[in-house]
């Protein structure tokens, strides 16, 4: 089973936890994060900028800064990429184990070896199961990108889809409708997504933006409830506040033994 | 991520192989794609065209598509030469050698043949090579102009493999404007359909004088339908002939390749009996050489089959 959490953000968190140790508590419970900055016209703003590329790096994924244009195609590249990147990884550890220090690397393999290698790196990358998150900012200045963001994920969901192993995707946004709510969940572990368009509709215009707070509360549903088996219907609608608790090892850990 | 995009290879300078040895001259760039650069270089006189790939893992993905196809099928054993890595700068970069085509992509090559009659034969042709890599389980993916030449009298090679894929699986690679889950007309799983849509609008790319497919791509996703897509085949004169066929393969209810290819066949076939010329003069004397070259026809096959 293969985690990841996709960020997507126009700008600097303002409130709570910092969202670079939220990425390195997610990357702690196997998830890997992907960052993606989203700019329209101008630029992020270099604080930004750095603030994306950290979260990624904490988050042992990657980053990018696009226009909204190319969401759709950033999005399926970077969960392609994470999924083949950490397989080659897992292989390259199993291959150094066998043949010494740096005898796992793919260029240093002769071609024969190297072609068998890629073609199960291949063979698991098509059938690994897979679980994607999206943690969308919907503040303020986000708004007239979030038609680009639907487009993006219909078309994630489309490619996840086709994989030959299972995958399944989930979409929250931040901050919360209600006030004082960090994060709310649009769906749940899914693999058909049919209210697409309707998303992101009830946002929250207020100023705030709780990146690090949403980021770990997506992690803690990613690890605790990331199970390849047991989702419902019933488990698509928001969790109350109170069943998300406050981010800290008991709760992480109780959840992910249930 | 290991990258050599900033590397430059000049002209002239000698690549050699680290395993097989194999030396190769560049002799000049003749594209660049996500993937990777394409050189033109020479080996003793002999043209090849040689893939320096961006990055490891996706350049032999490639490979071991190529090396697949090469084990399955004569022609493209001698399509795709041998792989290797070179070491440039201190740098290793993986690359392979595949025959090279001194070709145009299809537009070109209707410009300078000056008759829109062409795309039938071309149209055909490439369906064929299509059918082909079905055969043998493999779907293309990433049609789209630049990724076919064409060459002599509309012979076609398909000339960059990033995309394929073994059917049942998931397309990796695409270009949106062909891909049909971008125009909501299928999903991504490699199958002779997904080839086909793309197809039928490489078909449309390639005969659009009004560059109105040009324009679909800055439309988003969402508002794009097939019949946009069906309206344009049925308006161009030059694919309203095959409007049954670009029907078929948009909504996808070919169920293979090779009914996709009989179709076209047929159609294409009964157009030439019937439709006016596009271009040229009926001569007396081409009936008699047509005559004279069905003979030869004949004759080669029934020597071969005596042989």
């Amino acid at each position: 089973m293969m985690k990841q959490i996709i960020l997507i953000t126009d700008g600097c968190s303002n409130v709570g936890v910092s969202p670079v140790i939220a990425a390195a508590h997610a990357k702690a419970e196997g998830i890997t994060v992907n960052v993606i900055g989203v700019i329209d016209q101008g630029e992020l703003g270099l604080l930004g900028a750095e603030e994306i590329g950290e979260i990624a790096g904490a988050g042992g994924g990657m980053s990018r800064i696009v226009k909204q244009t190319e969401l759709t195609q950033t999005i399926q590249m970077m969960t392609r990429k994470t999924v083949t990147q950490t397989i080659q990884q897992a292989v390259n550890k199993e291959l150094q184990h066998i043949l010494g220090d740096g005898g796992g690397d793919l260029e240093r393999l002769p071609p024969d070896k190297r072609a068998q290698i890629v073609h199960v790196i291949d063979e698991l990358s098509e059938t690994t199961k897979l679980q994607v998150a999206l943690l969308v900012d919907t503040s303020a200045s986000m708004k007239p990108k979030l038609a680009a963001v639907r487009e993006a994920i219909r078309d994630l969901l489309l490619s996840l889809k086709s994989r030959a192993g299972s995958s399944r995707l989930a979409v929250f946004h931040y901050p919360g409708s209600i006030p004082g709510e960090e994060v709310e969940m649009d769906s749940g572990w899914t693999t058909e997504l049919a209210h697409i368009p309707k998303m992101f509709y009830k946002i929250n215009m207020k100023g705030t933006t709780p990146t690090g707070p949403a980021l770990l509360r997506v992690t803690q549903y990613v690890a605790g409830r990331g199970r390849d088996d047991g989702e419902r219907a019933g488990e698509n609608a928001a969790p109350p506040a109170s069943t998300l608790a406050p981010y800290g090892k008991d709760g992480m850990l109780s959840d992910y033994v249930v | 991520m290991t990258t050599w995009s900033d590397i430059t290879v000049a002209p002239g300078t000698l690549v050699k192989g680290v395993w097989r040895g194999g030396v190769y001259r560049i002799e000049r760039l003749l594209g660049e794609g996500a993937n990777g650069r394409v050189y033109l270089v020479r080996k003793g006189n002999t043209p090849y065209a040689l893939k320096m790939g961006f990055d490891p893992l996706d350049h032999q993905m490639e490979v071991n598509a190529l090396l697949s196809l090469s084990r399955q099928s004569a022609s493209w054993r001698r399509f795709f030469r041998e792989s290797d890595d070179a070491e440039l700068d201190g740098r290793r970069i993986p690359f392979f050698v595949m025959k090279y085509i001194d070709g145009v992509n299809i537009r070109e090559f209707l410009k300078r043949k000056g008759s829109m009659d062409w795309i039938y034969v071309i149209g055909h042709n490439l369906l064929s090579r299509l059918a082909e890599l079905h055969k043998h389980g493999w779907i293309y993916a990433d049609m789209k102009l630049e990724n076919i030449l064409v060459y002599g009298y509309a012979g076609v090679e398909l000339i960059d493999y990033c995309g394929l894929t073994a059917k049942g699986r998931a397309v990796k690679q695409f270009t949106e404007l062909y891909d049909r889950g971008t125009w909501n007309a299928g999903d991504r799983v490699a199958e002779d359909s997904y080839d086909l849509f793309a197809f039928a609008v490489l078909m449309l790319a390639a005969t659009d004088q009004t560059r109105k497919l040009h324009s679909f791509q800055h439309m988003l996703p969402q508002n794009r339908t097939v019949d946009m897509l069906l309206e344009m085949a049925r308006e161009n004169p030059h694919t309203a002939r095959l409007y049954g066929w670009f029907k078929q393969a948009l909504e996808g209810t070919f169920v293979s390749s090779q009914q996709a290819l009989a179709l076209w066949r047929k159609l294409v076939l009964d157009r030439n009996m019937r439709g006016p010329r596009d271009t040229g003069i009926a001569a007396p004397w081409l009936k008699v050489c047509f005559a004279a070259s069905i003979m030869l026809c004949v004759g080669t096959v029934c020597y071969f089959w005596l042989a």
